[in-house]
C-alpha cells in the first residue's frame, strides 16, 4: 500500500524551503488549481504537498515608490480587483481574470501559473511584456530572474529543486503607457488558450511608438517575444501598414503544434490578429493614458 | 382556464427549496450502513477478443470485498431496448469481446470508493485486438469488419417510406446536399448512479434499486429480467435526478451488475460514475450522415423530397437504432410536400451506443429539411422566410397525415413564423446585414430561420391517480418520473385546479415502483399531456364523488356544491357554514351513509389515460449571429423563439424547458462534438475536450408563444420539453451559413468551431461583388 501524502503548511518561506529540500517527492503549491487536476489524471502523487499560502509574505499586492511587490501566492482574484493596480497594468489584469472561472481565481496564483509552465497559460505573456521580475529563494539567499525565463519548456522551469519563488516586482509603467492581453478560445470563459497574445505600448504626446512589446503564448513551447513586431511599430506613428506588419511578424515568430486545439495554420493566422488587436489596444489605452499628460 | 385559475400561472417550483438548500438526495447522496462501493474495470480497446482477465490482483488490493467478470456473474446477455433483435445481445459485462472503449468488462467493490478505484487499476486484461470501425458509412460497405458476425452484416435497423412510382417528378430543378448531424453527448450534470439494497419492502429476496432513471419501471423491469425475478420484487426509485435528456430514458448495464453484486455480498452496493466514464459509458445522440435531395419548381414550390440517412448506432444496438423511424416520420418538417421517399439504415460500429437525446431522432429530421429549404432559398435567389411560407401546411389541412405516415393534430404555422420574425425585426435584421456588408465590417452577420414541428407523447398511455386521505391531504400519483422538469410543481396545480387545495396539502408521489402501481415514464415530452391528464381527470372524478357525499350530508342538491375558498373541503355555493371538510369527505366515503347507487369506498380514483395518438408541437426560430472573418469565432447574438406547446400550465415552467432546449440545440450547432481517433479512443471524455457551452456563450434569448390547444387531451396541452433544441438548432445552423455566404459558402457540417469557420473563409473564393 502506498504512504498516505503529507501535507504541510509552513509560516516561513524558509521552513517552506527546508521540507522541500528534505523530501524529494514533495511538492509545493499554492492555488493547486493545475497540481490537483494533474494528480487525478493519473501524474504522480507527490508524497507531500506544502500549502504556500499560509506564508504572510508570499500573499498581498504592495506598491512602494514607483515598484509593485505581487506575492508569488496572491489569488489572482486579488490583483484583479485592485483598481489601482488594474489602472496601471490593465492588461496583465485581464490576463488574470480569464483564467479558469471565478472559484478557480480565487484560488490560482501568478506564481503558480509560471512555474506550472504551460505553453498556454495566460498571464506569462502579459506578465513578460511588462518586464516583470520573479524574485526566487534560493539556498544562499535570493535571486531575481525576469519572468520570461522562468519557463524553460513544457512543464519544465529555471527553478532548483528547492527553489519557490517568492514574489514578483513590476515597475510601474511610464506615462502613455498601457498593456493589453486577448486570447482565443472556443467558449467564452472556462478554456485553454488556443493562441494568447500580449502588448505593451508607450507613445509620445505626438502618437508616435516609443516602446513596445509582444509576446504569444501558446504558439511555441514557452512564451514567444515578437521583436520584430516590436522593431516594426517603435519610432513611428501606429499605422495601419505598422499594425500589419505586426501581425505578420507575429505569424511568422509562431514555433505552434497541431493538436486538438488548433492545427499550425490557424494559431499562425490567429496570433497575427491577436497580436495586431492587442497592441492596438494597448494603444488606445496608452494615448487615453492621463497619468503623465501634465509633463 | 376559467377565470381565477391557477393554470397559467408561473407558479414558482415546489422543489426548488429542497435543491437549493442541498436537502434534496440524489443516488450518491445515499449512504445507508453498510454500504460497499463498485468500480467498473472498462475497456480501452475499441474492439478486441479477451483473451484473458485477470482479476487476482484486485482480489488482493486494501479493502477489495470482491472482483468479478462476466464469468463469475453469470448473467445472459440483454438486449438493452425491446425491439433489439437477440444477435445484438449485450451482456452486463463483455464476456468475449469489447465493442467500444469504456465498455465495462469487470467490476470490483470495496469499502471505500477510492479503495475500489485503486483495485480497479490493478486487473489485468490480455486484449487481441480486432479493426475499429467509426464511420457507419464504413460500416455498412461491403467487406468492413463485423461487429456481430452472427448477424452477417452491421446493418442494425433499417426503416423505409416508398414514394409511389413516378411520383419524383413535376420538378423543374433539384436542390441536394450531404449533411453530418453529428455525434454529441447528453451531459446531465449528475452522472449515472445506482445503488442497491437487498431486501424490497420486506420481500429479503427482492431488491431495491435506486437510480438516475427517467422510468423506473424500465430500470425495475430490466433487473428483473436479468436476476430472474418477478418485477414485483425490485422496487426502484428514482430519487432527485439531476437531468437526463433522454439519456437516462434506458437502464444501463451497470444497473444490472450492482443489483446482482448486492445479492451477492448481501450488502448495499453503490456505484457513482465520474465525469470521464460518463463521456465514454453514458449513450450519445444523433450521429447520423444524410443525403437530400429537394425536387421544386422556379417557383419555390416543393414537388418531392428524397432522403436517405445512415445513423451510428454505435456498439451495442439501442435506443439509437430505433430513432430513424422518427426522423422518418417528420421527414417533411412542416411543409407540404406531395411525395417523399425515405431510406435509413442503422449501423453498428466500434463506439459507444447511441440513445435517445433531447429531440431523438426529430431535430435530426428538422437539421436536414431546413437544409435542404435553405439550399434551394440559395438556388432560387429567394429570400428563406418566402420560400418557407409558400410550402408550409396551413390550418385548415389538420388532422393531416405526412407522406410518411405522420398524423398531425393541429398547427398554424404561418402564426408562429410570423410572430417569430415579428419579435425579431426580420426585415430590419436583413437591412442592417446589407448595411454591413456594405460598409465591409469584418464581423459577418448572419440570420438564421427555421420552421419546425416535432412529434411528442407517440406513447399515449400512462397512469395516473388521486386520493384525499384520511387526513385530508391529496395525494396525486403518476407513473411518470420527473429528473428536473418540476411534476411536482405542475401536477399540484392541476389538483389544485380542480379540488381547490393549497399546495401545501397535495403530495406528489412518482419515481417509485412500490408506491406507484405501474407507469411508462417521462421519455418523449409527455408528461404533462399525458400523466398531467391522467391527474387532472382523476381529480375531476375525485371531485364528483366528492359533491355527491357532500350533497347527501349536507341535504343539497349536487350543482351547489363547490369547493371552499380556503381549501378546506366543499361547501354549499354562497353558505360557507354548510360544509364538509376534506377528512370528513373522506372518512364519508368509506361509510355507510352514501347516496343511492354509491358503493362505499376510498375517495380516490385511478386511470390509464391514453390520448390515443401523438401531439405535434411546432414553432419557428430566428437566430443571428456574428462571425469574426479574421478569427472564425461565430458567437450567437440573438435568439427569438416561438414555440407552440398548445395550452400552457406553468409559463415559468415551460421558459425553463425552451430554454435550456434551446441552449442544448444551439450548443450542437456551435460547439459540441464527440470524437473520436481513427484507433475507436474518444478523444473528448472530459469537459476541457468536449466543448460544453456554459450561460455566458449564449444570449439573453426572446421567447414567446402561440397557443394551438390539441383536441387530444382535456389539457390542451403538447410537450415542450424538446422544441427548444429541435429549433434552435437549424436556426443557428442556418445564421452561419447566412454570415459566410458572401463567401459562396452554402454549406457547412457543424460544430461551428472557430477553426472549421476560419478554414471555410480562407479556402473560399472571394465574392464577385
Amino acid at each position: 500500500m502506498l504512504a498516505p501524502m503529507k501535507y504541510a503548511a509552513p509560516a516561513t518561506v524558509e521552513e517552506a524551503r527546508a521540507l522541500l529540500a528534505a523530501d524529494g517527492g514533495a511538492r509545493v503549491f499554492a492555488g493547486a488549481t493545475d497540481l490537483i487536476p494533474q494528480i487525478r489524471a493519473g501524474r504522480p502523487e507527490p508524497s507531500m504537498m506544502i500549502d504556500l499560502k499560509r506564508i504572510d509574505r508570499l500573499s498581498g499586492i504592495a506598491r512602494a515608490g514607483s515598484t509593485w511587490t505581487i506575492g508569488a501566492a496572491t489569488p489572482t482574484a486579488d490583483i484583479v480587483a485592485h483598481a489601482g493596480f488594474a489602472a496601471e497594468f490593465p492588461g496583465l489584469a485581464e490576463a488574470s481574470g480569464l483564467i479558469g472561472s471565478d472559484q478557480i481565481q480565487n484560488r490560482c496564483t501568478w506564481g503558480g501559473n509560471l512555474v506550472n509552465a504551460s505553453p498556454a497559460a495566460d498571464t506569462p505573456p502579459a506578465l513578460i511584456v511588462n518586464d516583470a521580475k520573479a524574485v526566487i529563494a534560493s539556498a544562499g539567499g535570493e535571486r531575481t530572474v525576469a519572468a520570461a525565463e522562468v519557463a524553460t519548456g513544457p512543464g519544465a522551469t529555471c527553478l532548483g529543486a528547492d527553489e519557490i519563488i517568492v514574489e514578483f516586482t513590476l515597475a510601474s509603467p511610464p506615462p502613455r503607457t498601457a498593456d493589453a492581453y486577448l486570447r482565443l478560445i472556443p467558449r467564452t470563459e472556462m478554456d485553454i488558450a488556443v493562441v494568447g497574445a500580449a502588448a505593451r505600448v508607450t507613445l509620445a504626446p505626438d502618437g508616435a511608438v516609443t516602446a513596445a512589446a509582444v509576446a504569444l503564448g501558446a504558439v511555441a513551447p514557452t512564451v514567444v517575444r515578437v521583436p520584430d513586431a516590436e522593431a516594426a511599430l517603435i519610432g513611428g506613428p501606429l499605422t495601419d501598414d505598422a499594425l500589419e506588419a505586426v501581425a505578420q511578424a507575429a505569424s511568422a515568430a509562431c514555433r505552434p503544434i497541431d493538436d486538438k486545439r488548433g492545427t499550425v495554420a490557424y494559431r499562425r493566422r490567429v496570433a497575427g490578429v491577436l497580436a495586431r488587436r492587442a497592441v492596438a489596444i494597448a494603444a488606445d489605452r496608452a494615448a487615453a493614458d492621463q497619468r503623465g499628460a501634465s509633463s | 382556464m376559467p377565470s381565477g385559475s391557477i393554470l397559467g400561472n408561473a407558479v414558482p417550483r415546489l422543489e426548488d427549496p429542497d435543491l437549493l438548500t442541498g436537502a434534496a438526495r440524489f443516488v450518491a447522496d445515499l449512504a445507508p450502513p453498510g454500504l460497499a462501493h463498485a468500480a467498473f474495470v472498462r475497456s480501452t480497446m475499441a474492439h478486441a477478443a479477451i483473451a484473458g482477465i485477470d482479476v487476482g490482483g484486485a482480489e488482493q488490493a486494501p479493502g477489495v470485498i470482491g472482483a468479478f467478470t462476466a464469468e463469475g456473474l453469470g448473467l445472459d446477455p440483454q438486449p438493452f431496448f425491446y425491439i433489439i433483435p437477440p444477435v445484438f445481445g449485450r451482456p452486463p459485462l463483455a464476456a468475449e469481446v469489447v465493442r467500444f472503449v469504456g465498455e465495462p468488462l469487470a467490476v470490483v467493490v470495496a469499502e471505500t470508493p477510492a479503495q475500489a478505484a485503486d483495485a480497479a487499476e490493478l486487473v489485468e486484461v490480455d486484449y487481441e485486438p480486432r479493426p475499429a470501425l467509426i464511420d457507419p458509412e464504413a460500416a455498412l460497405e461491403p467487406g468492413a469488419p463485423l461487429l456481430f458476425p452472427a448477424n452477417g452484416s452491421n446493418l442494425a435497423s433499417e426503416y423505409s417510406s416508398k414514394a409511389e412510382p413516378g411520383a419524383l417528378g413535376g420538378h423543374d430543378l433539384v436542390v441536394s446536399g450531404r449533411f453530418v448531424n453529428q455525434r454529441v453527448a447528453a451531459a446531465p450534470i449528475e452522472p449515472t448512479a445506482v445503488l442497491v439494497e437487498p431486501g424490497a419492502g420486506g420481500d429479503d429476496g427482492g431488491v431495491t434499486v435506486w437510480c438516475t432513471s427517467q422510468t423506473p419501471f424500465g430500470a425495475r423491469d430490466a433487473v428483473a429480467a436479468a436476476l430472474g425475478l418477478d418485477p414485483g420484487r425490485v422496487r426502484a426509485i428514482a430519487p432527485a435526478v439531476g437531468g437526463g435528456f433522454g439519456a437516462k430514458a434506458a437502464p444501463y448495464p451497470e444497473f444490472v451488475v450492482t443489483a446482482w453484486l448486492a445479492r451477492r455480498l448481501g450488502r448495499p452496493v453503490k456505484w457513482v460514475e465520474t465525469r470521464s466514464e460518463n463521456l465514454v459509458n453514458m449513450v450519445h445522440g444523433r450521429d447520423y450522415v444524410q443525403y437530400y435531395e429537394l425536387g421544386l419548381t422556379r417557383d419555390g414550390d416543393f414537388r418531392w423530397l428524397r432522403a436517405r440517412a445512415t445513423a451510428n448506432v454505435g456498439a451495442y444496438p439501442a435506443v439509437g437504432a430505433f430513432l430513424p423511424s422518427f426522423t422518418m416520420s417528420m421527414a417533411s418538417g412542416p411543409y407540404q410536400i406531395p411525395a417523399v421517399d425515405f431510406h435509413a439504415s442503422g449501423a453498428v460500429t466500434t463506439t459507444t451506443p447511441l440513445g435517445a437525446f433531447r429531440g431523438a431522432g426529430r431535430p435530426e429530421a428538422t437539421a436536414a429539411i431546413e437544409r435542404i429549404v435553405d439550399l434551394a432559398a440559395a438556388e432560387l435567389d429567394m429570400d428563406p422566410v418566402e420560400l418557407r411560407r409558400r410550402n408550409l401546411l396551413s390550418p385548415d389541412q389538420f388532422p393531416y397525415e405526412t407522406p410518411t405516415g405522420a398524423v398531425m393534430d393541429c398547427g398554424d404555422y404561418q402564426r408562429a413564423l410570423d410572430q417569430a420574425l415579428e419579435t425579431a425585426g426580420y426585415d430590419d435584421l436583413r437591412a442592417e446585414q446589407r448595411r454591413r456588408r456594405l460598409r465591409g465590417d469584418p464581423k459577418l452577420m448572419g440570420v438564421g430561420v427555421s420552421v419546425y414541428v416535432e412529434v411528442t407523447g407517440g406513447l399515449s398511455q400512462e397512469y395516473g391517480s388521486v386520493e384525499v386521505t384520511a387526513d385530508g391531504t391529496v395525494v396525486a400519483r403518476a407513473g411518470t418520473s420527473s429528473h428536473g422538469q418540476g411534476h411536482a410543481t405542475s401536477f399540484t396545480q392541476l389538483v389544485g385546479e380542480v379540488l381547490g387545495v393549497p399546495p401545501d396539502r397535495v403530495r406528489v408521489v412518482h419515481s417509485d415502483t412500490f408506491e406507484v402501481p405501474r407507469g411508462i415514464g417521462t421519455i418523449a415530452s409527455r408528461s404533462l399531456q399525458i400523466a398531467g391528464s391522467a391527474v387532472f381527470k382523476t381529480a375531476h372524478e375525485v371531485l364528483e364523488r366528492a359533491r355527491r357525499i357532500a350533497a347527501h350530508r349536507l341535504e343539497a342538491s349536487v350543482e351547489d356544491i363547490v369547493t371552499a375558498d380556503d381549501g378546506s373541503g366543499l361547501t354549499v355555493a354562497g353558505v360557507p357554514a354548510r360544509a364538509m371538510s376534506w377528512p370528513e369527505l373522506a372518512a364519508a366515503s368509506t361509510g355507510g351513509d352514501l347516496p343511492d347507487g354509491m358503493a362505499p369506498g376510498e375517495l380516490a380514483a385511478e386511470i390509464d389515460f391514453d390520448q390515443g395518438a401523438a401531439t405535434y408541437p411546432f414553432g419557428a426560430h430566428v437566430a443571428v449571429v456574428e462571425v469574426d472573418s479574421e478569427t472564425g469565432d461565430a458567437r450567437l447574438v440573438r435568439h427569438v423563439a416561438v414555440d407552440d406547446c398548445g395550452r400552457i400550465l406553468n409559463p415559468m415552467l415551460v421558459r425553463g424547458q425552451v430554454h435550456g432546449g434551446i441552449t442544448q440545440g444551439a450548443a450542437q450547432a456551435l460547439y459540441e462534438q464527440v470524437l473520436y481517433d481513427e484507433d475507436g479512443n474518444p478523444r473528448t471524455a472530459n469537459f476541457a475536450d468536449y466543448c460544453l457551452p456554459g450561460p455566458t456563450e449564449v444570449p439573453a434569448y426572446e421567447t414567446a408563444h402561440t397557443e394551438t390547444p390539441t383536441p387530444l387531451n382535456p389539457l390542451g396541452a403538447k410537450g415542450i420539453g424538446e422544441s427548444g433544441t429541435i429549433g434552435s438548432l437549424p436556426a443557428v445552423q442556418s445564421a452561419v451559413i447566412d454570415a459566410l455566404s458572401p463567401l459562396g459558402i452554402r454549406h457547412l457540417d457543424m460544430p461551428y468551431t472557430p477553426e472549421k469557420v476560419w478554414r471555410a473563409i480562407t479556402e473560399s473564393a472571394p465574392s464577385p461583388a
